[in-house]
């Protein structure tokens, strides 16, 4: 189905989305020579030249803001050189935290372990304190964004459902985000920020254990009818919802205890635990949308679930037109979007477009003006492609950080993979920094179990010293720091001969054979595992790939053979999401349910624990857990790969941190 | 190839046959080669590739499985001579190897594949009535499904692997024989000579080896020349559509598969090699294919 | 006449039985779940109700018997029922993709037998000449390169020297033909050329038969002009087995259309289709791949009543 694993070119590819550095977007601007960025990356050249890299980065970067505070000023010419990312209002904060060093994109960068990059975390609400003041957050680029034009869209699948509390994936929200309004969502001029988005504002009770918004008393559906806390109260019930599928939405089960409307404006929720952090990002993500009650009160699930999209009725900043069966839709402004002068564009069309190829032609020949959701292309074509259009200067391709997850999930009920020590023989044997060498040009970090450059993470230093992700340079020396990207390094001899001795005394000292199982998009990972297993470990592979649905069936265990290849795509960077979504029973990365009930206690402990340092420690805890080695899962690396094409013309596009939110553009306007 | 053995006396029919049989076969060769030049160079062609393509453990300069950090789509160079692909491994070796793949797909589906539908369709038109109308029934049905559904819809079921395409693409290629030879067999059943031999007696069966069969030779040749090239086209696609043969292993249409836009700029070596690769292979066997056709149709004997 | 037509109609029927048999068959042994598919997939945490409520709704749970007598009962009643993903009836979806679909196959074979029809006649009659050598790597590249590859070949030097591609909206050939030829010339091109190339060469091999055969050689002693034996008595004879395979051609172009749509974003039914396959919309498939087979099957009918035209020496039995 659209959502899942999708189309590359023709066919599916696997489109999880996550989230960037803010530090990398703005540095990435056409002033970076990107022949460093990848080309000497490609050929394996020194990285020396990244220092300098560095520098010319900072350069830029200052002299970008220089420029777009005079473009603020009025002055007559926009640079075509300077993206819109931190477009002038905004400039003072985003500016200051983005002006470190880049170290995401960059393979390079890992030449310099001491700087992890910075993922902005996730605020913890604090009780009793108005989050969010009266004034109008898109106040702030509104009033100098320039109106009209038609916002092209393109997408390479069609969206799984246009319900989005029945959506699974991104495709659902990047067609219907514009549609409808969360409650809160991200700053969309920093993407990290939690501002109100149908909330005017909202307060969290001393006890932490509801918080109550106040509506925008303007917001009206698409058929005239007000918004109201009925809505609200409607909607939030609706993604949490027993016994129904709520692929993205059911997230807030673990959170939400009830709400009710203290009046047509406001209404009260409350938590199931006090100051859940994970509660108000993930009202953020894009797929929590406020429904209309009175269209869909008492309908079935399913009836919502086969409707047409033109019954669409929202309370977004477009309205839906059409929708051309399989080539895509249309939508025009909503006129009476509570948010004055919002949208920029008089209309937005997505065009769907499933072929890389035609797709790199149609942003080469100027028919698309963004595409913001996923990789529609594989890497290479991608890496091909940024280095033409950021040379020509023609735009940005952004990149996501390193939130991404490529995981292989192991059948670990049944022989061989039911002895532990075989599941760590291959935890210890895989070489990580080669798979995100090769299948992911050192877009990539090392596969730790938490968020790597973020205040979840452990340092690059203290991974490189962890069995299975050691590695030792020409001398025999242990490498500390981020190998990947650096030449001359090889897997710690210790890992290799403990995995050995390991399969010896499991009674695999002659290997097996095990059928790995993916789909289209996903090829490179299990070529490169081959390699890997059978050098090490005797373990011979047959690839078996499947397209999308067979795999899902796979995934789920309906006939799941030994291996099976899975991508993760947390919504929020926050361990609450990370969690429940591969390493605790019942996840969805997690099929066969395996769970160390250490890590059950753990997570019960952490969800609600206030205190920033004492719920990094239990993280810790879980962590140590997981480099046992003896998971469910085999996790190689984190990903953050170029996806996000945004030409110069594309104005006040800032990149998000996770690729489950800000699908939105409402705030997005078109300067030629 | 029987017409191609020298025009000789009696006395010299004799001398030819006590010479050894490679000798024979050598001036066979020889004669073909004097008549029809062309076709030798498409035999030779094929030769030369299938021998590449055999002996490519031999030959091949680096493993083509090994996978190269360092060579990911590298230039040409000493030691990788056409360069790496997106995985850092040898482009020429997995060329080399490429063609046993690819080769043996194809060779191996068509003669099962073009042989069987021949023979189906020559017995089919020859036989009529309910045969023909079962077995046409069935052909339609087959030809009536999109080749390329027909094959993703196998690969899925059965998994990818270089056998399972063969079976595929075997059920692909044969309905559209079976169609075409029998109409080429329905025009020759009425032919004078047919009905000739009929009078005279003949049975079926020899009817249709001595008469139909031979009298569609050409049209099976030219069905097996083009729908080589077909067949590896189809493994090219379905590889494209990503349910053809298994990543790791190498065949020309994988390659080829594997390039797009993007390696035609940055990368053309990797686009190149395996077109070049597949055009010369369908190049010599249509070659190859004219000539024979030349030779063995009875109609042109002796022009 | 009439009654070897209506005869051949009564064919249709068996055949028709056999591919929607064909259709349904492949559908469901092919491994994956549309259930499991609408509830979100891998990403979905749904439990066995859910999986029962959507299967129960498309009607996945039944038994294989009743789901095909279901769905060839509903066919008789004119009912293609709904697709699962689109939530639109399948006969919207037809009426929206075949014609789209149809004017890419019909401007690909017309294209093609535009110049194979020449080519492959000139070449037989101009054996081994430089024409004849030209022609034939013209056409073996056509039979040598896959069409996904010319597709992305065209796009590229499109896009690159002429920065050029087709508009990406559909226009339709009615409303706006020059936008819709712009946007279906490249892909008949394309999906065209294989069968050019296939086309060009069988009628060069024909050509080549029917020119040494008795009634050839009478017509020449008889006198007449090489252009009159060639244009009237040789090309009608080659004719026959080109135009044997022009039903067959029709189906490997629908089969083509699947890759050249997508590379070109022409919404037809070769698109539909392998989406459908892929996400196991199995009314979807299953109405597409019957009304590609009743095409297919009217076009053979009229082609074996052309040939019964080109060659009377075939009996109606």
């Amino acid at each position: 189905m659209a959502g899942l694993p999708e189309m590359t070119g023709l066919w599916l590819t696997a489109q999880v989305d996550i989230p960037p550095t803010a530090a990398y977007y703005v540095a990435h601007t056409k002033a970076i020579p990107q022949n460093i960025i990848v080309i000497s990356y490609l050929k394996g050249q020194d990285m020396s030249k990244l220092s300098k890299f560095n520098i010319r980065i900072l350069i830029s970067v200052s002299v970008m803001l220089a420029a777009i505070a005079a473009a603020a000023c009025g002055s007559a010419e926009q640079p075509t050189a300077a993206p819109p990312p931190t477009a002038a209002p905004a400039a003072p904060s985003g500016a200051g935290a983005t002006a470190t060093p880049a170290p995401t994109a960059m393979p390079a960068a890992t030449a310099t372990p001491a700087s992890p990059p910075q993922i902005a975390t996730v605020e913890v609400p604090t009780p009793g304190v108005v989050e969010s003041a009266a004034e109008k957050p898109w106040a702030s680029f509104a009033a100098q964004a320039k109106h009209g034009g038609t916002l092209r869209n393109a997408e390479a699948v069609l969206p799984d459902h246009w319900d989005l509390h029945q959506s699974c994936c991104n495709p659902g929200p990047a067609a219907s985000r514009d549609l409808f309004n969360n409650l809160v969502m991200y700053d969309p001029t920093d993407q990290k920020t939690i501002v109100g988005d149908l909330a005017q504002s909202w307060e969290w009770a001393p006890d932490g254990l509801s918080v109550t918004f106040r509506i925008w008393e303007n917001a009206v559906w698409s058929d005239g009818q007000p918004v109201t806390a009925d809505d609200v109260v409607f909607s939030l019930n609706r993604m949490v919802e027993d016994g129904v599928s709520r692929p993205r939405v059911k997230n807030l089960r673990p959170y939400y205890d009830g709400s009710e409307a203290v009046d047509p404006a406001t209404a009260k929720v409350n938590t199931k635990f006090p100051n859940p952090a994970a509660f108000l990002p993930f009202l953020a993500v894009d797929f929590m949308s406020i429904q209309p009650k009175h269209v869909l009160e008492g309908r079935a699930d399913v009836e919502e679930f086969f409707d047409e999209p033109a019954n669409i009725v929202g309370s977004g900043a477009y309205l839906f037109v059409s929708h051309e069966l399989g080539q895509g839709w249309v939508f025009e402004k909503n006129p009476n979007y509570f948010k004055d002068g919002l949208p920029f564009a008089d209309g937005k069309e997505t065009f769907v477009i499933k072929d890389k190829d035609r797709f790199v032609t149609a942003f080469m020949t100027d028919q698309i003006d963004i595409v913001h959701r996923g990789s529609l292309l594989p890497l290479t074509d991608m890496v091909s492609f940024k280095n033409e259009w950021e040379s020509k200067g023609l735009g940005v391709v952004y990149s996501p950080g390193f939130t991404l997850q490529g995981l292989t999930n192991m059948k670990w009920t049944a022989p061989p993979f039911d002895d532990p020590r075989v599941r760590r023989a291959i935890f210890l044997a895989i070489d990580r920094k080669e798979l995100a060498d090769i299948d992911k040009l050192g877009f990539a970090k090392m596969g730790q179990p938490f968020f790597p450059g973020t205040q979840w993470a452990s340092s690059d230093e203290e991974v490189a010293k962890w069995p299975g992700f050691r590695y030792v340079d020409e001398s025999g020396e242990l490498y500390l720091g981020d190998p990947i990207g650096v030449d001359g390094l090889t897997k710690h001899p210790d890992d290799i001969a403990e995995a050995q001795r390991l399969m010896a005394e499991a009674g695999y000292g002659d290997g097996f054979t095990a059928n790995y199982h993916t789909y289209t998009a996903n090829k490179n990972v299990p070529v490169i595992l081959k390699q890997q297993l059978q050098n090490i470990l005797n373990i011979e592979l047959n690839i078996n790939i499947t397209d999308t649905a067979a795999t899902i069936a796979a995934e789920q265990g309906v006939d799941f053979s030994h291996f099976v290849s899975v991508h993760n795509g947390p919504n929020i960077v926050d361990p609450d999401d990370l969690m429940s979504g591969v390493y605790l029973a019942g996840a969805p990365r997690n099929p066969i349910d395996y769970e160390d009930p250490m890590i059950r206690d753990i997570f019960e402990r952490q969800k609600s624990e206030p205190d920033l340092a004492k719920r990094q420690a239990l993280i810790r805890e879980a962590e140590a857990i997981i480099l046992k080695g003896e998971h469910h899962m085999i996790q190689y690396y984190w990903y953050g790969d170029p996806r996000w094409i945004v030409p110069n013309h594309v104005k006040n596009y800032v990149p998000r941190q996770t690729v489950q939110y800000g699908m939105g553009t409402e705030h997005l306007w078109m300067e030629r | 190839m029987l017409n191609g053995l020298p025009q000789v006396s009696r006395e010299g029919d004799r001398q030819y046959l006590k010479l050894p049989w490679y000798s024979r076969a050598l001036s066979g060769i020889a004669d073909f080669s004097r008549r029809k030049p062309l076709g030798a160079i498409g035999g030779a062609i094929l030769l030369i590739l299938i021998f590449i393509s055999v002996t490519s453990p031999l030959i091949s300069p680096q493993d083509p499985y090994e996978i190269r950090g360092g060579s990911i789509l590298a230039a040409p160079s000493s030691e990788l001579l056409l360069g790496g692909d997106s995985l850092g491994r040898d482009v020429l070796s997995r060329l080399f190897y490429g063609g046993r793949i690819s080769l043996y797909v194809g060779l191996v589906s068509i003669a099962i594949g073009i042989t069987a539908g021949a023979f189906l369709g020559a017995l089919s038109a020859y036989f009529g009535g309910k045969i023909d109308l079962v077995v046409q029934r069935f052909v339609d049905a087959f030809i009536a499904f999109p080749g390329i559904i027909l094959g993703l819809a196998i690969m899925s079921v059965l998994g990818s692997s270089v056998n399972n395409i063969i079976f595929a693409l075997v059920l692909v290629l044969a309905p559209s024989a079976i169609r075409t030879v029998r109409a080429q067999a329905l025009a020759i059943k009425e032919m004078d000579y047919v009905l000739a031999a009929r009078a005279l007696g003949a049975g079926d069966l020899r009817i249709v080896i001595r008469h139909i069969i031979p009298n569609c030779m050409a049209i099976f040749i030219i069905l097996f020349t083009l729908n080589l090239g077909y067949a590896i086209i189809v493994e090219a696609t379905l590889t494209f559509l990503g349910v053809g043969v298994p990543p790791d292993v190498p065949s020309w249409g994988g390659m080829l598969a594997e390039g797009g836009i993007a390696y035609i700029k940055d990368a053309p070596w990797l686009a190149i090699a395996p077109g070049i690769a597949l055009s010369l292979a369908v190049f010599g066997v249509n070659l190859l294919g004219d000539a024979l056709r030349d030779v063995m149709d009875p109609r042109l004997r002796g022009t | 006449m009439t009654g070897y037509i209506l005869q051949r109609l009564a064919l249709f029927i068996p055949t028709l039985i056999l591919a929607s048999f064909l259709a349904f068959a492949i559908m469901r042994i092919l491994p994956g779940d549309p259930a499991i598919a609408m509830l979100g997939g891998a990403e979905g945490s749904f439990t066995q109700e859910d999986l029962d409520v959507v299967r129960e709704k498309l009607g996945t749970n039944r038994p294989l018997h009743i789901q095909y007598g279901t769905w060839i009962r509903d066919l008789f009643q004119g009912n293609l029922s709904e697709s699962y993903f689109f939530r639109v009836p399948v006969s919207q979806l037809m009426t929206d993709r075949f014609p789209v679909s149809t004017q890419l196959a019909v401007m690909a074979l017309l294209l093609s037998y535009v110049v194979a029809v020449p080519l492959g006649v000139l070449s037989a009659v101009k054996q081994d000449s430089w024409f004849d050598h030209a022609a034939k790597i013209f056409t073996i590249a056509g039979v040598a390169l896959p069409t996904f590859w010319v597709g992305i070949l065209i796009l590229f030097v499109l896009g690159n020297y002429f920065n050029w591609v087709p508009p990406l909206d559909y226009a339709n050939f009615w409303e706006n033909p020059l936008i819709n030829l712009q946007q279906m010339i490249f892909p008949a091109v394309a999906l065209g050329y294989f069968n050019t190339a296939f086309a060009a060469r069988l009628t060069r091999s024909t050509m080549l038969e029917v020119m040494h055969e008795d009634y050839i050689r009478t017509a020449r002693s008889k006198g007449l002009k090489e252009a009159v034996v060639i244009g009237r008595h040789a090309v009608k004879n080659a004719f026959l087995p080109v135009v044997t395979i022009v039903g067959f051609q029709l189906g490997r172009l629908f089969g083509g259309a699947v890759v050249i749509e997508a590379i070109f974003v022409v919404p037809g039914v070769g698109t539909l289709l392998v989406d459908s396959v892929l996400i196991r919309d199995y009314p979807v498939v299953q109405a597409v791949i019957l009304m590609i087979a009743l095409i297919v099957l009217g076009l053979n009918l009229v082609v074996d009543l052309l040939y019964g035209w080109l060659n009377p020496r075939i009996r109606y039995a």
